[in-house]
């Protein structure tokens, strides 16, 4: 059995109990502790639509996510483009995944705000109009950006390395590494063209205890679509580096590797740190919710 | 910065939706700049119809404490504070009708001056 199709029945088989688990009382209960903690909410005074819509959630996301390996399982090559060294069979699986993750998120999210008004009772809205800013950080937009350019910089740096007879093309594979460049920008703009369909939907609510809850929803969602294209962004920058890095003459290649590796393993600590430390499933309550109005979690 | 309509209270729902977003620009909750959301939206999220929220915007926008730019949506105006807004325009209304008269703006000054203490409103 070739990587990616264990890949995908490891993950149908986990996905099936974590979804089989979110079906019980106990299972949800927990889920919507686990957000509350997460977002900095007080648990809402009515628990149960919240826990339904968690419940959703997380189940389109997992179908999604499944739906997307399975996808890449049928058309990704297992090795890769002729035996391609490193082989972007299984970063561009996962990448697949979360492409499937990000889409089935949005769509579970903009099917919910499609929810009637409640007929009795006050009606609650906010007074401002909101953006992507309210809901990711900026060093979270900022890299999405950045690092969905990078290939195309690694790309001019091998277009360079031609030019000037450092490498050679072949071995170097030009259409790859234009591959490489182009797809991360074009699932960037893919991505933000979903994030404004989700910042433009409707979020009917009858209390602001339950439109924080929607913000705390919305805001997962939308960091859910915006780490696709920081995903590709880093494997094709990877793959890019790695094609050149390979493909240099043989007194040049081991420490080209190296610092490529030790570089990728620097950039990715500190963003991911930088990414923690940033508390990003809270920022949306700094921008839209004063801690005295929605109620931090006791 | 919320806005809230009770659909059973006696006050139109536009206006309603008028006198909070006053309300939220007077107390700096929303500031000179910061884009409304647009009409179909918060007629949305408040299950209105969007003429009854198309017509509060454009009673703000009467007033001065909104603009509409096209495409860019509705911002709070840039042009002072409300209740400044407001006591210039009941001023000029107050002058016109002394003008209709035959009074002018000296006499105006010397009648609000004359009122004794116990004549004044009171906030």
């Amino acid at each position: 059995m070739d990587r990616p199709t264990l890949l995908l029945l490891i993950t149908t088989v986990l996905a099936t109990f974590v979804v089989a688990w979110t079906w019980t009382a106990a299972g949800r209960a927990r889920l919507l502790r686990a957000t509350a903690r997460r977002a900095d909410l007080a648990l809402p005074a009515d628990a149960a639509p919240v826990a339904r819509r968690l419940q959703g959630r997380l189940t389109a996301g997992v179908v999604g996510a499944v739906s997307g390996l399975a996808l890449a399982v049928l058309v990704v090559p297992a090795d890769g483009p002729d035996g391609a060294v490193p082989s972007p069979a299984v970063p561009s699986v996962i990448g697949l995944a979360f492409v499937g993750l990000a889409l089935a998120t949005a769509a579970h999210s903009l099917v919910v705000s499609r929810r009637p008004v409640a007929a009795d009772g006050p009606r609650v809205a906010r007074g401002r109009d909101v953006g992507l800013a309210d809901y990711v950080n900026g060093f979270e937009r900022r890299s999405a950006v950045v690092v969905s350019l990078l290939p195309g910089v690694v790309a001019l740096v091998a277009g360079g390395a031609v030019v000037t007879g450092l490498l050679e093309a072949p071995p170097v594979r030009v259409g790859l590494l234009v591959l490489l460049a182009v797809v991360p920008p074009v699932v960037l703009v893919g991505s933000l063209g979903l994030v404004r369909a989700v910042l433009t939907a409707r979020q009917p609510a009858g209390s602001t205890e339950e439109l924080a809850w929607d913000d705390a929803l919305r805001s997962l969602a939308l960091r859910d679509v915006i780490s696709v294209p920081l995903y590709a962004g880093l494997v094709a920058t990877v793959l890019a580096g790695a094609e050149i890095a390979v493909n240099l003459p043989p007194a040049l290649a081991p420490a080209a590797t190296g610092v490529l590796v030790l570089g990728l393993l620097l950039v990715g600590t500190v963003v991911l740190a930088l990414s923690v430390a940033g508390r990003p499933a809270r920022h949306f309550r700094s921008t839209l919710w004063p801690y005295e109005q929605a109620g931090s979690r006791p | 910065m919320i806005i809230q309509v009770d659909p059973h209270s006696p006050v139109p729902p536009y206006e309603q939706v008028r006198s909070q977003v006053t309300a939220l620009v007077g107390s700096g909750d929303l500031r000179p700049g910061e884009r409304l959301p647009p009409v179909r939206r918060l007629a949305g999220d408040l299950g209105l119809a969007t003429g009854t929220v198309a017509r509060a915007y454009r009673e703000l926008e009467a007033a001065g404490v909104v603009e509409t730019r096209g495409r860019n949506g509705t911002v709070v105006s840039a042009t002072g504070d409300v209740t400044e807004q407001r006591a210039q325009s009941e001023t000029l209304a107050y002058l016109t009708a002394l003008r209709r008269l035959g009074l002018g703006v000296d006499d105006a000054v010397r009648l609000v001056t004359s009122l004794g203490p116990q004549e004044r409103p009171t906030a």
